[in-house]
């Protein structure tokens, strides 16, 4: 400081205190001046301005009325262009005073007397330092109670219970608290709620409030452990996406969280308005606090829940009738099907799972042959359904990628989906599908796509498996083949195998059967046939036991393999069976009409043996009645069964729009071909039973075969007799009968006539046994469930004729009699 | 060149009656002469604080002998005169 500048600055202030104080003594004034300047040059080194011209002027605002400050505000403004060297120190100067002035007037205030008293000789000082204190009058009531209330719900404890905790403290806690951390006052305790401290003593009706207000960092413990708990590692895409998504509605927790404070910094700070009370905090609070009952539900409902399952758990939260509970709910459905929306999207277009935590619903199975595929490989994983999709479409799902991978791997068809680049597939990448995926609208966008995928896919799989594969051929084949619908193959085949098969089991060899099998083929027009069906065309047999012939192990079988295995394999085994049934019934019916050819071709030989005749006669209506019954059984079981079966089977193979319903209606087709052909669980007696009456036919070829070659024999030797007779004894001349001769004649005459009573009761017993076994085996047919069969046994007793040897026959087919047995059925049930 | 030193002038004379108006509006109980000598000491880099604190002391001090002086009611009167 210049010697200049001091010199001014000392004359300033002599001048300022003759100012102040008016006309004084001189030793008083001089006291004054060396105080100021003694005080002044202690303190001109320092200046320590920290404050800035800003906050010097919103400080000096704040001190303000409204009114006040705005004229404040355009007075500084017109200051700032005024040449002014210091500025800031003038206008701390004047906020100095300034706060000088509120102390006199609060002074004022609580002196009335004192106040007026002195009023009158500050008036003569200086006329307008009087006006001024007279504006402090008027103004300082007002002012002064305003800052009374300000400061007076800041500290009520303090006021009124020096121990407790002010509401400062408290909220700074609260806020503290809903951050999830302990403050001085509220600590945590085992179950992450918060506690008031009891040492510390709170106002009663502060800490019911902050207790209710503490629920809010319970709360968000509980969502934070729950979240830590499902993050760890292999929780799953799902589980991470859900946490994810809590994690984003916590932050705007935490933003609210923050605007708290911030507001709590403002209230505390030197421009406070008013404070933040617990009442505040209720207010603001409400809101999160809500949001935040919802959260901890949901994260409690889906604790260790993943995939499929955890969508499920949160989308029970979503009908909920409030919008903001919805909303909150559907943000985090949102992000949490997101995931399996992908994982959806990328299976149904091109059948890839990509599923590493196992969180879709729809799973595959390693290791599973190419033609159990379609039944094995890939199934729906129940626990992972989310609810919003139902069984059915979680069906159409699993099938459309099924499909996919279907066409891929066993068909080996790589063709790209024909749809996958129009319209539908397009859209996949909106936001919106999400959304769609939960909503699942019956008509939305989503199931349009979804529907028109399994159909596209499907389609193609039926296209390719009747086209490329000849699904209709193949069937035609077996149908042909096993289920002897060519008529003339089969007897061919019978014919040719006859010899073969006549040898005991253990002495067949396959390869031999395999060449008269294709001998058989060759010869039969079967040839036109695709040469593709008579290669896969095998024989097969069984495991042969003792005392077997070749007839009981022989069976015809089709090889399947590539797709249609797929549709056939399963049922490969129930077609053997079938055609071994019906193989046996075929055998039957040839011995029966191979016995009808000798007997024919005898008679002419027969009618000069007389005796023979009631034998051959008793043969011939054993025989009748033995073709009638195969023949009708033949006949229910080709037609009525298969042809029927297959007739329905044939329509629904021209609807099916789906691999998975041509193997439903394929087996069904089996299946009622295999309980129309007696060969299921229930008819096993009826199956045994029919066994049992095709045995008195092989008795009876045995029978007739013995008695072919006695009766030839002794027709042969009655033949040579009559020669020798009458040819070469008129040659020889000699006696055509001699005793020995006659003798020998009669011996063997009589044998023979032994050997027919014989063999006419052996045929008397075989006809009885056999007619004993077919009325049960018609008893049995008529008291079956079965319309069709009752109806056969009918049938097979056209003329009455068991009917009218048995009476129980009669009664089956009565109405009393069935009315009794639904009864009887009834009470069983 | 009267011209700008009139503007000076004038441009001093609006400058301190904005400072007195926000005097005024703080209730800071300076009168124009006061203010004036006030402002020029912080113009010539007086602490602010410190001159604050001086011109309340001097007003206190002031007051107190006032007081004193209403208490010997003769003095007063002499005093006015």
């Amino acid at each position: 400081m210049t010697e200049l500048e001091s010199e001014t600055v000392s004359d300033l202030l002599q001048k300022m205190v003759i100012s102040i104080c008016g006309e004084q003594k001189p030793d008083v004034l001089r006291r004054f001046m060396r105080f100021a300047l003694g005080l002044l040059s202690s303190t001109q080194g320092i200046e320590t301005f920290r404050e800035d011209e800003l906050s010097v002027a919103s400080h000096i605002k704040s001190k303000l009325s409204a009114h006040d400050a705005i004229q404040f505000d355009r007075l500084h403004n017109d200051l700032k262009d005024k040449p002014l060297k210091n500025r800031l120190g003038i206008l701390i100067f004047l906020l100095n005073m300034g706060q000088s002035a509120e102390q006199v007037k609060e002074k004022y205030f609580t002196f009335p007397d004192t106040r007026l008293g002195l009023h009158s000789p500050m008036a003569s000082s200086s006329g307008q330092s009087s006006q001024t204190s007279c504006a402090h009058a008027q103004i300082v009531p007002a002012s002064s109670t305003g800052s009374s209330i300000r400061r007076f719900p800041a500290n009520p404890s303090r006021i009124f219970n020096e121990d407790c905790v002010s509401e400062d403290v408290l909220v700074r806690d609260l806020i503290y608290s809903f951050q999830g951390i302990e403050g001085k006052i509220l600590k945590l305790d085992s179950n992450y709620g918060f506690q008031i401290d009891s040492t510390v003593n709170v106002n009663r009706s502060h800490r019911q409030a902050v207790l209710r207000l503490s629920e809010l960092g319970y709360l968000h413990n509980v969502v934070r452990k729950g979240l830590d708990r499902m993050s760890v590692a292999g929780a799953g895409i799902v589980a991470d996406s859900f946490v994810a998504a809590l994690h984003q509605e916590l932050s705007e927790y935490y933003r609210f969280i923050a605007i708290m404070q911030e507001e709590v910094n403002r209230a505390q700070g030197p421009l406070g308005l008013d404070g933040v009370t617990l009442s505040h905090l209720h207010l603001w609070a409400y809101d999160p606090l809500e949001t935040l009952k919802w959260m901890a539900s949901i994260v409690r409902a889906c604790r260790g829940q993943k995939g499929g399952a955890l969508a499920s758990a949160v989308y029970a939260f979503s009908h909920h009738g409030d919008a903001v509970v919805k909303r909150l709910v559907k943000r985090i459905l949102q992000s949490v099907c997101d995931p399996l929306y992908n994982m959806l999207m990328r299976w149904i277009t091109d059948g890839e799972l990509d599923d590493p935590y196992k969180e879709f619903f729809i799973e595959a199975c390693a290791d599973v042959a190419d033609d159990r595929m379609w039944h094995e490989k890939y199934q729906v994983r129940d626990s992972m359904v989310p609810s919003f999709i139902s069984k059915c479409q979680a069906k159409k799902i699993l099938g459309t990628g099924k499909s996919i991978n279907f066409l891929r791997e066993v068909c080996k068809d790589f063709a790209p989906l024909q749809g996958r680049d129009t319209g539908i597939f397009k859209n996949n990448s909106q936001d919106s599908n999400v959304e769609a995926f939960f909503d699942m609208d019956p008509d939305g966008h989503l199931q349009t796509m979804m529907d028109a995928a399994y159909k596209e896919t499907s389609i193609r799989v039926v296209e390719i498996l009747t086209k490329q594969y000849q699904l209709m051929d193949h069937l035609q084949g077996i149908k042909g083949y096993l289920l002897l619908g060519q008529g003339h193959f089969i007897q061919h085949l019978m014919h040719l195998l006859e010899p073969e098969l006549a040898k005991p089991a253990n002495s067949l060899y396959p390869h031999n059967i395999s060449s008269i099998l294709e001998t058989a083929i060759r010869a039969t027009s079967s040839k036109f046939d695709d040469l593709d069906v008579q290669r896969r065309l095998d024989v097969r047999l069984l495991a042969p036991s003792e005392s077997e012939t070749g007839w009981d192990v022989f069976i015809l079988d089709y090889n399947v393999d590539g797709p249609i295995g797929t549709i056939l394999e399963p049922n490969r085994q129930t077609y053997q069976t079938v055609f071994f049934s019906l193989w046996r019934a075929k055998r039957m019916e040839t011995i029966l009409s191979a016995i009808w050819k000798q007997q024919t071709t005898s008679a002419k030989m027969f009618r000069k043996m007389r005796e023979v005749l009631p034998i051959q006669n008793h043969i011939h209506l054993i025989t009748s009645s033995m073709v009638h019954l195969v023949h009708q059984m033949q006949y229910y079981f080709l037609f009525e069964v298969i042809e029927c079966s297959w007739d329905i089977f044939a329509k629904q193979l021209g609807q099916a729009d789906s691999l998975d319903d041509i193997i439903l209606a394929h087996n069904n087709f089996v299946e009622s071909v295999r309980r129309g052909t007696l060969l299921d669980e229930q008819s096993q007696e009826l199956m045994d039973h029919l066994r049992s009456v095709y045995g008195p036919i092989l008795d009876l070829q045995n029978l007739e075969e013995n008695f072919l070659a006695r009766a030839t024999q002794e027709y042969e030797a009655r033949l040579n007799e009559e020669e020798f007779i009458g040819v070469t004894s008129e040659k020889t001349k000699k006696w055509g009968k001699t005793k020995a001769g006659d003798i020998e004649n009669s011996e063997r005459k009589s044998a023979f006539m032994k050997y027919l009573n014989t063999l006419s009761i052996q045929l008397r017993l075989l006809s009885r046994t056999y007619q004993d076994r077919v009325k049960k085996f018609l008893l049995m047919l008529a008291s079956a469930e079965d319309v069709s069969l009752q109806l056969l046994s009918v049938r097979l007793d056209f003329n009455e004729y068991y009917k009218s040897k048995d009476s129980r026959l009669v009664a089956p087919l009565t109405y009393q009699h069935r009315r009794q047995n639904e009864q009887s059925l009834l009470s069983c049930k | 060149m009267p011209e700008p030193v009139n503007y000076q002038v004038n441009a001093a004379r609006k400058t301190f009656q904005t400072l007195h108006q926000i005097s005024k509006l703080l209730n800071t109980n300076l009168d124009a002469a006061t203010l004036s000598i006030c402002v020029r000491l912080c113009e010539n880099g007086v602490n602010p604080h410190a001159l604050a604190s001086v011109v309340k002391e001097l007003q206190r001090e002031v007051n107190a002998m006032h007081n004193a002086q209403t208490d010997s009611g003769t003095s007063k009167t002499s005093l006015t005169k």
